[in-house]
């Protein structure tokens, strides 16, 4: 590891972060922050199950209490989809709203970021898909994360759903970062298993291919090790005691030092896969996350050897010869799924050669692609995804 | 082989050039592209209106003008040196233009008529102007909306000059029309009522001569007022020109007697004629009918108003010719000397509408000599008679045999046109100052001794000098002068003699006489003696 810490790369790199408050309650800053931001009337996007939940009836009475109209839009799915976007955006305009507060997990927030896109921008969603193509900001947009993984609440990213041609659409762009990110572990309290391992996993892979990323920098490396040594500490530990605040609060701030990190530094083969993937499928996007990590970390290996070398020192390689880290980090990805219960391959979950084909064909043009230490080529994509069959 | 994600390296380790993440409202967003459109827009619309647009600053510096002001300001080079005062005409009062500025820097918006002056010409251009204060990019300025009034003020005073003329002619018409019905309405009343009459036909030959009379007077009267009206119309529309002429004066004047002397024989008024004295007639310029015309007018007047006593009528040579008519009539009391000339007012008096007339005569007179390039005065009183007097310019017609040569000087009434009386017994002294006399256009008289001169005096009052010699047959000049000064007063008498002893001057000094002079006469002397009287008769 010498070479590297002796040659500092100076190249520029930017390095963009939402203001966020982290820490227990910080939900209940939402409603004050709304009237800071000079909210009028609130556009409040999540989803049907977080209805079920007191979030949404807390910050409703906050925001009565702060006397700000506001408006629910909840007609969002998991992987959300174009038309939700511009359903959401017609109802904003409709009620007359000014300011977007999101409650919920990638999939809610990745949706208001779209509905913000679409409010100042105007036109179809579709329209701005690609890195840099939002010339006007949108409107104020505070997160309420609600899952420990995504980090959509302080990312450049929003993935919206191609339903038409069977692929999620990558936005990136300064412009969909929010402006205050209220980051509160207690509202991860409600989650299931399933659902903490899933964006457990998809922290760990933003980690991953943050920190593999040929567009990395000191303060990403910083961020992502920093998560991935969160994660391996703690995200196993909240299937066991899941209302443990202090373990989600680690998790949580592991995700936000992974969203901080692959929000900068970009990502790689794995989410390239998974959006095509998931998009196609329609499945939850960590556990495409998780199926995919450890065959792109095996593709990816030797383009980055120094880089995975860190990580496997950082989550309990020997560094002696009896185990490669290439074979340790394969076995740790591995057996973490199974510790996670998460049993799925692609054959699993309906993925065929055929599928394949059209898989790697999407993914292929994917921006994540851009970053990943090995360039890929489409065949290289086939071939992991039928690895992970 | 496809690989897609390619094209998006560059931009993901880039610095998001195409956006912001900050948030912003849209409605903010939304306003500053308004505000950026509008801006384009304002320009164009700066740059499309034939207005001139300029925008001051407080100072009344130029900061902005748009494409029409830089023409019409003959502004191209840097305008910034340029203030609202150089755009002003120098004959605006600046003083004012400062009152103005402040009052607009004080929110007082106003709209004005000024003068512009382009910058580097000599002309000055009638424009409105609008000022207003306001807010440009965050300095205080005053948007002047400058439009050009040449056309305008060109086309507005041609209304004002119609309008004028409109109105004038309507009231014209109208007091016209209003005078002709009850002008002509006495006449009518007559023929009408005497033509009725005749119809009787129990009536006599004595009383139908007099209807028939009565009918035939009231018809000239008519014809007479309508002459009148249509004259005083047509000079009212300018259609009445003069046609300057030679005139021989004293023949127009002596044929305007004979006509009158008609009346004067059926009235028993008496009609005198005065002409300056002169040796030749006088031969000039004007417009015989329209100066008959005034004469035979002012000349009817005075017959009209007239009932006994004796109207006087003839001219004046001054620097002009000064013609007068004198009567002793009911005369016209001061309060209504301002109207008598007035169209279409006359005086509201029992004599005058008895008299009948149109009561246009003064008008047209004083029309006519305004014409002929004179004035007409009136001096008058009630019960003391009236004199009409006016003047017309003394051109001698210049093929004139009889007067050409003469200096301009001497056509002074004073030296040239008075009619003297020379009584002298003598045949050459009397050749000898007739010589002198004559020479100097002076008409000369003679009396043969003093008993003559008494009678040429009581047949011939226009004379206006008498040169008396003493020693005379028949009667002496002592006793002649004494006869005439009781009989002729005023009229000056200036002795000549031989004798020149002192005790002989001192009695003809002592007798009264106005001057006296020496045998032999010497001219100088001579017209130096005489000259003072006729002035001062004059």
């Amino acid at each position: 590891m010498t070479a590297e810490i002796d040659f500092f790369h100076l190249d520029l790199r930017k390095f963009l972060a939402p203001e966020f408050v982290f820490g227990e309650n910080a939900r209940f800053q939402a409603a004050s922050y709304c009237k800071k931001l000079g909210g009028r009337k609130v556009f409040l996007v999540t989803d049907a199950g977080l209805l079920k939940t007191r979030w949404v009836n807390e910050i409703e009475s906050g925001l009565n209490d702060q006397k700000i109209e506001f408006d629910v839009y909840s007609k969002v799915s998991p992987n959300p989809r174009e038309s939700e976007v511009m359903a959401g955006a017609e109802e904003y305009r409709r009620s007359n709203c000014n300011i977007i507060l999101a409650l919920g997990g990638g999939s809610v927030i990745d949706c208001a970021k779209g509905i913000g896109i679409v409010i100042s921008n105007h036109g179809d969603i579709k329209q701005f898909e690609g890195v840099d193509n939002i010339a006007r900001p949108m409107p104020p947009l505070v997160c309420i994360p609600t899952t420990s993984g995504a980090s959509a609440d302080v990312s450049q990213f929003a993935i919206i759903n191609n339903k038409e041609k069977g692929y999620k659409m990558a936005i990136i762009s300064k412009a969909v970062v929010p402006d205050i990110s209220l980051i509160d572990p207690v509202v991860l309290t409600t989650m299931d298993d399933f659902l903490t391992s899933c964006t457990g996993m998809d922290a760990l892979c933003h980690a991953f291919e943050a920190y593999v990323s040929n567009a990395s920098s000191s303060v990403t490396d910083l961020f992502a090790l920093k998560a991935i040594k969160l994660l391996n500490e703690n995200l196993v530990l909240c299937l066991n005691d899941p209302l443990n605040i202090q373990t989600r609060g680690k998790v949580m701030l592991a995700s936000l030092y992974a969203g901080l990190a692959f929000s900068n530094a970009s990502l790689g083969c794995v989410h390239a896969m998974a959006h095509s993937l998931g998009g196609y499928l329609d499945l939850p996007h960590g556990e495409c996350n998780a199926i995919l990590l450890p065959h792109v970390v095996n593709y990816n290996f030797d383009a980055a050897i120094e880089k995975y070398s860190h990580i496997a020192h950082e989550i309990g390689w020997p560094g002696n010869s009896q185990i490669s880290a290439r074979e340790f980090l394969f076995e740790y990805l591995q057996n973490l799924k199974k510790e996670l219960r998460i049993f799925s391959t692609l054959g699993k979950l309906g993925v065929t050669d055929e599928i394949i084909l059209h898989l790697a064909e999407k993914a292929i043009d994917d921006p994540c692609n851009a970053t990943n230490p090995r360039p890929p080529e489409k065949k290289d994509l086939e071939d992991i995804y039928h690895a992970a069959l | 082989m496809g690989q897609g994600w390619k094209k998006y390296r560059e931009k993901i380790i880039g610095l998001g050039e195409n956006s912001s993440h900050k948030s912003y409202y849209p409605e903010l967003q939304d306003k500053i592209e308004e505000l950026e459109t509008s801006k384009k827009n304002l320009q164009t619309i700066l740059d499309s209106t034939s207005d001139s647009i300029v925008i001051h600053d407080v100072d009344g510096k130029i900061l902005l003008l748009n494409n029409q002001a830089k023409l019409f300001y003959n502004i191209y080079d840097d305008f910034s040196k340029y203030t609202v005062f150089d755009l002003s005409s120098k004959s605006q009062d600046l003083d004012q233009l400062y009152q103005i500025w402040e009052g607009v820097l004080q929110s007082k918006g106003r709209t004005l008529e000024w003068l512009a002056r382009p910058i580097g010409l000599d002309y000055e251009i009638p424009v409105q102007v609008s000022l207003n204060r306001c807010n440009w990019y965050g300095e205080t300025v005053i948007v002047a909306v400058v439009r050009d009034f040449s056309e305008r003020k060109k086309y507005e005073n041609e209304l004002i000059r119609a309008r004028k003329k409109a109105e004038e002619s309507d009231s014209l018409k109208s007091a016209f029309l209003a005078n002709l019905s009850h002008e002509i309405r006495t006449p009518m009343n007559a023929i009408v009522g005497f033509s009725t009459l005749l119809k009787d036909e129990g009536l006599t030959a004595e009383k139908r001569d007099n209807y028939v009379d009565i009918i035939q007077s009231s018809s000239n009267h008519l014809l007479s007022i309508i002459n009148d009206i249509i004259e005083i119309s047509k000079i009212d529309t300018n259609q009445v020109v003069p046609h300057f002429k030679p005139v021989k004066l004293n023949a127009l004047l002596s044929e305007i007697f004979q006509i009158f002397s008609m009346s004067s024989g059926e009235t028993g008024i008496k009609l005198e004629l005065c002409k300056p004295a002169m040796t030749s007639e006088l031969d000039i310029i004007t417009d015989e009918v329209k100066l008959r015309q005034i004469l035979i007018n002012l000349l009817t007047n005075a017959f009209k108003f007239t009932e006994k006593g004796k109207i006087e009528f003839g001219y004046e040579i001054r620097d002009k010719l000064r013609f007068y008519v004198k009567d002793t009539g009911i005369g016209i009391s001061e309060k209504y000397h301002h109207v008598v000339f007035e169209r279409f007012r006359q005086i509201e008096n029992d004599i005058s509408i008895n008299k009948g007339g149109s009561g246009l005569g003064l008008a047209i007179s004083k029309a006519y000599v305004e014409m002929l390039g004179g004035k007409i005065h009136l001096e008058s009183a009630e019960n003391a008679g009236s004199k009409f007097w006016f003047t017309i310019p003394l051109k001698i017609n210049p093929a004139s045999k009889d007067i050409s040569g003469i200096p301009e000087e001497a056509l002074k009434f004073e030296q040239k046109k008075a009619k003297i009386l020379v009584a002298e017994d003598e045949d050459t002294n009397f050749f000898l100052l007739s010589e002198i006399l004559r020479k100097h256009d002076y008409e000369v008289l003679r009396a043969s001794n003093g008993k003559v001169a008494l009678d040429i005096l009581s047949g011939n009052q226009n004379i206006d000098l008498v040169l008396m010699d003493i020693k005379m047959p028949v009667m002496d000049g002592f006793k002649s002068f004494n006869l005439i000064k009781k009989l002729y007063p005023k009229l000056p008498v200036i002795a000549q003699t031989a004798y020149t002893l002192a005790e002989e001057e001192d009695r003809i000094l002592t007798a009264g006489f106005n001057g006296y002079i020496a045998k032999p006469v010497n001219k100088e002397k001579l017209l130096k003696a005489i000259a003072p009287f006729l002035k001062r008769n004059n």
